[in-house]
């Protein structure tokens, strides 16, 4: 068991190295390109097939639409970073994080639906108007949310990195500015059960419809076959959510892995600094992406 | 006990790499466009324009016909009245964009007019729209490159680059382990305010570079 884990460590840095350090991003990068590009052509036949009516078209565009938000997702996007950062950060579970992930990924599938029946029945919009919305609002208000993640993730390792260290207890063990706790335990550290938490993290997510869904849903609509567009979002939703879930498992799993030999106060310690990394890479980048729109 | 020390010192290796990991830093592409070029050069080796044809991928093809209700059978080719209606839909340029094809001399920019409709087809369902843009000066040591800053759309140089005139043009594809390896170093080794005047630099990177020389 063990030499099998330790194999499953070092083929993952291996990967990671190669992905990273040898130029492995780019032939990855390149490869998913490749392969949108033919999804999204396969996806115009899909479209036509299902306009004629024929027979099996509706099932072949499913899981057109489930590979196309599949290697949508593998690139940039799509909130891997800030469930992974998640991931790590706060121990959450694996399946309290694949929930987020899923959640986040149909969440973001609802808003470009939401989106495309409001703009295009409401408001009378067409193409340009929606692109506009997606590239130029929704997605630098995605990336500033999920900076704001970011920086409550570094607050919040600040505050339990230091919390053990400043509460001052009186004899019988209580403490007046600590809350109900004294200090907190591991469970409390690794612990993010607050729904206005996940609400935070799915919503800044989910702000961002993927414009891939947004042009699929404009045509269905076009095409007066709604319901396979409405489908074919939730379906892409799936697709994307395949790779999140990929990246929250990755993420628990080597975190899991990393800290348990590390005991008592260092752990606490150590996830906190982990906290405040996390959190400030997820917001450095965020700011990054969100800067060229200010 | 060794091995889960070199255990503990894999993870935690494994962790920071995932850390640093920018998958979310390169953008992705959403509209794919094949491109043409044929360049213009009189017979005095002066550089009178380039003509750039796009051609987009099915799906937005598909988009732009069904957007502008377009094509409502469905066969895939457009009746003279509908192109009249999409001719130069992709040419309301706004201002500050360049237009996704640049020219530069000896590393400085070198200016193309705006765009001149020069054609709009549908073939196979498949948009196919050409412009010109006019340009001056000597053609020797042109570069041409087409691309977006943002890479929102991925244009793709096809076919040889025509030259009618007395030059020749040569290209040469985008070295992509570097344009990756600049857009890393861009996000992770500069303040912000410097990685965004540089982004536009990025999109570059990927291009394909069409270089134009003569001899007389």
């Amino acid at each position: 068991m063990r030499i099998l884990k330790f194999a499953f460590l070092f083929a993952g840095v291996v990967v990671l190295t190669w992905i990273f350090g040898f130029g492995g991003l780019s032939d990855v990068t390149r490869w998913v390109v490749t392969e949108q590009r033919d999804t999204q052509n396969a996806l115009a036949a899909g479209l036509r097939a299902v306009r004629t009516g024929e027979t099996g078209a509706w099932l072949a565009l499913m899981s057109i639409c489930a590979a196309y938000g599949f290697f949508h997702a593998v690139g940039p996007g799509h909130g891997k970073l800030v469930i992974g950062g998640l991931g790590f950060a706060t121990g959450m579970t694996a399946l309290r994080l694949s929930l987020l992930a899923v959640a986040a990924s149909l969440a973001q599938a609802t808003v470009a639906i939401v989106l495309v029946v409001i703009g295009a029945f409401v408001l009378g919009w067409g193409l340009t108007e929606m692109t506009a919305l997606t590239e130029e609002i929704m997605a630098p208000a995605s990336y500033a949310a999920i900076g704001l993640v970011g920086l409550w993730l570094v607050f919040r390792g600040v505050r339990r990195g230091t919390s053990t260290l400043v509460y001052p207890m009186d004899s019988d063990r209580h403490c007046d500015n600590c809350g109900h706790a004294h200090g907190p335990s591991l469970h409390q550290v690794e612990s993010m059960t607050s729904w206005l938490d996940a609400l935070a993290i799915v919503g800044s997510i989910a702000i961002r419809p993927c414009t891939g869904a947004v042009f699929l849903l404009i045509l269905c609509f076009g095409f007066g076959i709604p319901w396979a567009g409405i489908a074919g979002t939730f379906v892409m939703g799936l697709g994307t959510a395949s790779v999140t879930l990929f990246c929250a498992l990755i993420a628990v799993t080597v975190r899991r892995t990393a800290l348990p030999s590390w005991s008592g106060e260092k752990t606490i310690k150590t996830m906190a600094v982990i906290e405040i990394i996390s959190g400030g890479i997820i917001a450095f980048i965020s700011i990054q992406l969100v800067l060229p729109f200010i | 006990m060794r091995k889960s020390y070199c255990e503990n010192i894999l993870a935690t290796f494994m962790l920071v790499i995932l850390l640093i990991m920018p998958t979310d830093a390169a953008a992705h592409p959403h509209v794919f466009v094949d491109v043409k070029l044929r360049v213009s050069v009189d017979k005095d080796g002066a550089f009178e324009g380039v003509e750039v044809q796009w051609m987009y991928d099915d799906f937005y093809s598909l988009l732009l016909l069904t957007d502008m209700g377009l094509d409502p059978d469905g066969n895939g080719s457009l009746e003279d009245n509908e192109l009249l209606l999409l001719d130069g839909f992709d040419l309301n340029w706004v201002e500050g964009f360049a237009g996704d094809t640049i020219a530069t001399r000896n590393g400085k920019p070198v200016v193309l007019g705006p765009p001149q409709r020069n054609g709009i087809k549908v073939e196979n369902g498949l948009v196919i729209s050409t412009h010109f843009r006019s340009s001056s000066g000597m053609a020797d040591g042109i570069i041409i490159k087409a691309f977006d800053p943002t890479f929102y759309t991925a244009y793709n140089l096809v076919g040889s680059v025509i030259v009618e005139g007395p030059c020749t043009a040569k290209v040469q594809n985008a070295d992509l382990d570097a344009a990756y390896t600049m857009v890393e170093e861009l996000l992770y080794a500069m303040p912000a305010s410097k990685a965004e005047d540089d982004f536009p630099k990025v999109g570059e990177a990927f291009a394909d570079t069409v270089s134009l020389s003569c001899v007389f």
